[in-house]
């Protein structure tokens, strides 16, 4: 097991070296004081660049000097003077800044959007997924100091690939036509060889292939067009599932999937249905519209949250913010007060974070009704927070299975250039201040559906009906 | 702006001796793994009372049509921008992003991790960019000298630092400090636990100071007093290799400015031991200055040498991005050691500088070279002093030795290099034994490269033509 962790770290050094040279530590600094006799003028011949004698012995950065100067320069030079000229597109550099400088703050819920993959993925939050038709995220859980990453379905689109192809929400996939995903942490690999009771050489042996599948890994900026963009593309997946111990080999197709993200209909006696799939400005005028022409003869509604990952905070007009459908469907349901309580980073330095209340207006409902949420292992995000919130405002029913437990909502933006970024905005807390990581714990619990049977879905008819308890 | 100032320019450097690369994002996600995160907020962290009313955040949106049509493009087509759309997403992670605030150190952090990948997209291991810490060291590199006690360190993690060796002829050497030394305490500081970062700080200090070290060396401490001095690691070994037919022995490590002071003074050396033969040895030498490596390949070409209209006098050519080729010319040394019979030996980490010395030899046929083919680094790196005091190392060009062949490896599609191509094949391959042991070129008795160029440079001695030579050389080896 030790031989793995030195192993990652040698070739973490390698790369962290990749930059430097490894020349080892030479005690000294250079050229202090006036043993300095370093010619600069002779190696380094560039007028008002210079560095002085007293500068070079300090190792530190000119803080006088704005970064964006240096990077500035840095592309300048690069495309004028590097050898191969047909390398140095805009585009190219561009894509390669932004992706490190993203990877660098090592969140995995933060990343940089190549225009393509911000295309797909900006659709996605519209309705319109592409690829295998799910929405991934990336699960961090943590053991003995050690951060293990999974690259995980929060939902299966209905009607998608994924679907079509079995995978269900908290599925992990760990590989796609045999590339190591990378968000899948290596030492998990490295606790198998571990516990394996084998002999040194295979245990080399096996090492070696775990470096070997490191090496040919793929990345997430690799992996995620691969799963959520184009279509018509044969992808063989490798999937871990929580209580199959094999884990299972997936054929899919990619293809384009369009989610309708409001879905209302009468569901019995003066009881009505309404399906939320997505958070999105589309479903917040769609549910205005459906609750606004309620039947007033209604008694109960059931508000079926399976499945719904969601929805982004953004500035992209009209296009992908999830909130304002929260307010839309929270708002005629409740008399208002507060819904959760949102988890920023300070304005400054290392002050403590600040929280938010996101609170409703108290007043009024329109009407009165009965109200039982559906929740499932899917139910993520902003789902949770108004199925949470439509217990503690309106003494809502919840049924069905516990939630996902996402407390990341995200920030969605788009630069000029076409690429675009996500990153953890806020964290989600109920107003009482518990985190949403833990997820929603259902009123009643129900199993999952089977064929056409949806006990969640009869056990909250016959609890509004009556014919239940 | 090339050719308005005569450019800095080095070639090689100890990046070849790593075979590993890994790409970028990978390094950043790997981080995550092996280093502890910041721990959650507390939950009891002060709550502001202010309150956030949903309603207001957005203005009441207009009934829209509800159809599924493909939404709407922005920008799709507009021109990239790389600045601007670094200063936007710069200014998106300081409007919205949860982690750490964009203070100017996080922002010179980030900035310097772009460059890194706008670097990376250019698919150029030799293209780097170098921090304000990174550049000073390789400053002292090249330069060749360098203020300190004179010995390198490491540390493996929770241990103590230890000497991974002195420098020769430096304080440390003097002073006593060997290889393996571990430092426990620095002026009767324990230094237990601490960082190496943190125990070079307390060897710091001004020149001519002097430092109290204590030592664990095995299981015995003792005390150490070391002076800062000026520290000039040599890069040329140089010994009689044999005394009977006089054939000396060079070592060149590295292609600095103190370069070619210490080849000249070991050639003086050796000449007045009445050298009759030579063996210049380049295994492993990752190269250095391009300037240093046209002075050492001029003094082993003979001026009458020179005279092959080919060759033009050349000892490399430099080919620029946009193609212009510039040829440049042997130094016109008077005294030259290309007289004597000459083995040059390289092995596989002979790079760039080391190549040039080498194809120029090989070109102008004024030795032999024996070994193992070359590493295949024909690029040149301008390093570009940026205003903060950090770098740039650009590669800007490429280059032939004077026959005008490329010697650059080939790279796959992920610019990771394809083994068995490039490089400088040698006159007579011969691999080196698998228990020679490389440090200081002192096991002469696995030295197989070695001693086939003894055995080549004694036939020469004895009359024998190079090629007859070659044949000694090839029958040796079959017994």
């Amino acid at each position: 097991m030790r031989v793995l962790v030195r192993l990652l770290a040698l070739l973490f050094i390698f790369a962290a070296l990749g930059s430097g040279f490894l020349y080892g530590h030479a005690i000294g600094a250079h050229g202090q004081g006036k043993g300095a006799r370093l010619r600069v003028g002779h190696l380094f011949p560039f007028g008002d660049k210079e560095p002085s004698d007293g500068n070079l012995a300090n190792q530190q950065p000119d803080e006088a000097v704005p970064p964006a100067n240096v990077y500035e320069d840095v592309l300048d030079h690069v495309q004028k003077e590097f050898v191969e000229n047909n390398a140095t597109s805009n585009g190219r550099l561009s894509n390669g800044a932004l992706a490190r400088m993203f990877a660098a703050l090592d969140d995995p819920h933060t990343f940089y959007l190549a225009p393509e993959l911000r295309k797909s993925h900006q659709q996605a939050l519209q309705g319109r997924f592409h690829g295998m038709g799910a929405v991934l995220t990336v699960a961090r859980t943590r053991r003995a100091d050690i951060e293990y990453r999974r690259l995980t379905i929060i939902d299966v689109m209905p009607g998608s690939p994924a679907e079509r192809a079995g995978l269900l929400s908290g599925d992990n996939i760990t590989e796609i036509d045999g590339h190591w995903v990378i968000a899948y942490s290596p030492l998990v690999a490295q606790e198998q060889i571990a516990l394996k009771k084998e002999d040194e050489r295979t245990r080399v042996s096996e090492v070696q292939q775990v470096r070997t599948r490191f090496q040919r890994g793929f990345s997430l900026l690799t992996a995620l067009p691969l799963l959520t963009a184009g279509e018509g593309k044969l992808l063989q997946l490798t999937v871990e599932r929580s209580g199959t111990p094999e884990p299972l080999h997936i054929r899919l197709k990619t293809a384009t999937t369009d989610i309708d993200p409001v879905v209302y209909r009468v569901a019995g006696h003066n009881i009505g249905y309404l399906q939320v799939r997505q958070f999105n400005p589309r479903a917040a005028a769609e549910i205005r519209e459906t609750l606004r022409g309620l039947d007033p003869a209604l008694r109960g509604l059931i508000l079926d949250l399976r499945g719904n990952p969601g929805g982004v905070r953004s500035e992209v007009k009209d296009a992908t913010d999830g909130l304002e459908a929260v307010t839309a469907l929270l708002q005629p349901l409740t008399p208002g007060g507060a819904v959760a309580l949102l988890e920023r980073r300070p304005a400054v330095g290392k002050q403590p974070p600040v929280r938010e209340t996101l609170a409703l207006p108290v007043r009024a409902p329109a009407r009165s009704l009965r109200l039982v949420v559906l929740i499932d292992h899917g139910t993520a995000n902003l789902a949770e927070v108004a199925a949470q919130a439509l217990r503690t405002l309106s003494g809502a029913k919840i049924v069905g299975s516990h939630s996902f437990g996402d407390d990341q909502l995200l920030f969605f933006g788009v630069l000029k250039g076409g690429g675009g970024v996500e990153m953890t905005t806020t964290h989600l807390f109920s107003p009482n201040g518990v985190s949403l990581s833990r997820g929603v714990e259902p009123t009643l619990v129900t199993v999952g559906q089977h064929g056409g049977d949806d006990p969640a879905l009869q056990r909250a008819s016959m609890l509004l009906t009556g014919t239940g308890e | 702006m090339a050719g308005s100032h005569p450019q800095p320019q080095i070639l090689g450097s100890r990046l070849l001796l790593l075979p590993v690369v890994i790409s970028l994002f990978f390094v950043a996600t790997l981080a995550g793994y092996l280093t502890n995160n910041e721990p959650p907020p507390p939950l009891s962290s002060p709550v502001l009372p202010r309150s956030l009313t949903v309603q207001t955040s957005r203005a009441d949106p207009p009934e829209r049509a509800l159809s599924v049509a493909a939404p709407k493009e922005e920008d799709a087509s507009a021109e990239v921008d790389p600045v601007a759309s670094y200063k936007q997403a710069l200014a998106m992670l300081d409007a919205n992003y949860y982690g750490a605030p964009m203070d100017n150190k996080s922002t010179r952090h980030l900035t310097y991790e772009a460059i890194r990948g706008m670097l990376s997209s250019l698919r150029d291991q030799f293209t780097t960019f170098l921090d304000p810490g990174e550049w000073s060291q390789m400053q002292a590199l090249t330069k060749g000298d360098f203020e300190g006690i004179g010995a390198y360190l490491d540390q493996k993690s929770g241990g103590f630092v230890r000497v991974v060796r002195p420098i020769p002829t430096s304080s440390a050497e003097r002073a006593g400090l060997q290889s393996g030394d571990q430092i426990i305490g620095v002026n009767g500081l324990s230094v237990r636990g601490k960082e190496m970062g943190e125990v070079i700080k307390l060897i710091k200090g001004p020149l001519g100071a002097r430092i109290r070290l204590e030592i664990l060396r095995g299981t015995r401490t003792l005390a150490l007093t070391v002076t800062r001095t000026r520290v000039e690691p040599p890069v040329v070994q140089h010994w009689m290799e044999d005394s009977q037919f006089r054939i000396g022995h060079i070592v060149l490590s590295e292609f600095n400015e103190r370069s070619m002071e210490q080849l000249n003074s070991a050639f003086h050396d050796l000449e007045r031991q009445k050298m009759k033969a030579l063996v210049f040895d380049m295994r492993s030498n990752p190269g250095g200055l391009l300037d240093t490596a046209i002075s050492v390949a001029s003094i082993f070409v003979p001026l009458d040498s020179r005279d092959n209209a080919a060759l033009k006098g050349n000892v490399v050519i430099l080919r620029e991005g946009g193609g212009q080729e510039k040829g440049l010319k042997l130094r016109p040394y008077e005294h030259t050691h290309g007289q004597l019979p000459l083995v040059v030996l390289v092995n596989g980490n002979s790079a760039s500088a080391s190549e040039i010395v080498t194809g120029a030899i090989k070109d102008y046929g004024v030795g032999t070279i024996i070994g193992e083919r070359t590493y295949g680094k024909g690029r040149v790196q301008t390093l570009i002093p940026m205003d903060d005091h950090s770098a740039l190392r650009l590669t800007t060009q490429l280059y032939y030795p004077p026959r005008h062949v490329d010697i650059n490896f080939r790279r796959d599609e992920e610019g990771m290099r394809i083994a068995g191509t490039g490089g400088i094949a040698p006159d007579i391959e011969v691999k080196q034994s698998a228990a020679w042991k490389e440090e200081n070129f002192r096991d002469k008795a696995n030295d197989l490269q070695l001693q086939t160029a003894l055995c080549f440079l004694r036939a020469r001695l004895q009359k024998k033509t190079v090629t007859e030579a070659s044949d000694v050389v090839k029958k040796a080896s079959l017994h």
